[in-house]
């Protein structure tokens, strides 16, 4: 495990991936819970960048999830 | 006395092989009266990284597999053990309350994808506002964004098969397409299957539905701060 804050650019990396279980991971983990202490929000490096490229990237492994329906031939649910 | 890192709030002690914390640290639990707590002794708040966010998220799937009730705590909390027994004798009731709606389930969530906010969120306000004073017409119309914010008609054709399902639901809008609303459903452990053929059958139209889950009830966890 890494022992410092991610990088913007690390941070766009794991925002940039079509994974989205990772996706929900962060969703989860970020946004959702018991909040305990106050300045949970405020010591997470890059968190703002964070909710500005979750609805990005969720709708980017969906056009990826599309392209591959497409090629399989698969019925769009 | 030492800073504890909290996974989560619990209502009974979880089975005693639920493995260590996401820096390998022993995991114990702190009770204050009827509430537990899963936390590991840690010096500093974990960085937010990918192999963080995944350690924790295992850490509370294995707790989740160990009782019944689980409330998630969100990343990065770390405060010292005398702070967190407080804020569990203070909120004790609150957190009860949501253990109870949690026992015995898990959690869907339901992004809602399509090309444009749905009709209702641009229709005008109730008619009844008309009568209304420019204060009260404020208020009204506050109230009606609210409401909206909260809602997913989108789901309204499903709703006859997922209403036997759903034990609770969050809405949250984005309304920035194609990503319009994330909706999280508390369903009880072992219907997952059946919510997700309930999904899997939805008729083609304006949006597209994309499930995942089951996780731990992340979204019914209780957010205020005591």
């Amino acid at each position: 495990m890494r022992d410092r804050p991610l990088s913007r650019e690390e941070t766009r990396a794991i925002l940039s991936t079509s994974d989205s279980s990772l996706l929900d991971v962060v969703d989860n983990l970020l946004t959702k819970g018991v909040v305990l202490s106050g300045d949970v929000v405020l010591g997470i490096a890059g968190i703002d960048l964070i909710y500005a490229r979750l609805s990005v990237l969720l709708c980017a492994a969906d056009r990826v999830l599309d392209r591959r329906d497409d090629a399989a031939g698969a019925p769009r649910p | 006395m030492s800073d504890v890192y909290v996974y989560a709030v619990l209502g009974e002690a979880p089975r005693p092989d639920v493995g260590a914390g996401l820096s390998d640290e022993p995991l114990r639990v702190l009770r204050s009266g009827d509430v537990l707590a899963a936390v590991g002794e840690m010096s500093a708040r974990p960085a937010v990284t990918e192999a963080a966010l995944r350690a924790h998220d295992a850490v509370i799937r294995r707790l989740a597999g160990a009782v019944d009730a689980i409330l998630p705590v969100r990343f990065g909390s770390l405060l010292p053990e005398s702070s967190l027994a407080d804020l569990l004798r203070v909120r004790a009731r609150e957190l009860i309350e949501a253990l109870a709606l949690v026992a015995g389930r898990e959690q869907m969530t339901l992004r809602v994808l399509g090309e444009a906010p749905a009709e209702r969120d641009r229709a005008s306000p109730e008619p009844d506002s008309a009568d209304l004073g420019p204060g009260a017409r404020y208020l009204a119309a506050r109230r009606d964004e609210w409401r909206r914010a909260r809602e997913a008609p989108e789901l309204a054709p499903l709703r006859p098969m997922l209403d036997p399902l759903v034990r609770a639901e969050h809405v949250t809008r984005h309304d920035t397409p194609p990503l319009l609303a994330s909706v999280y459903h508390l369903i009880d452990r072992g219907a997952a299957d059946a919510y997700r053929a309930v999904i899997g059958g939805a008729p083609p139209g304006a949006v597209r539905l994309a499930a995942t889950g089951p996780w731990p009830p992340y979204a019914f966890a209780p957010e205020g701060l005591g």
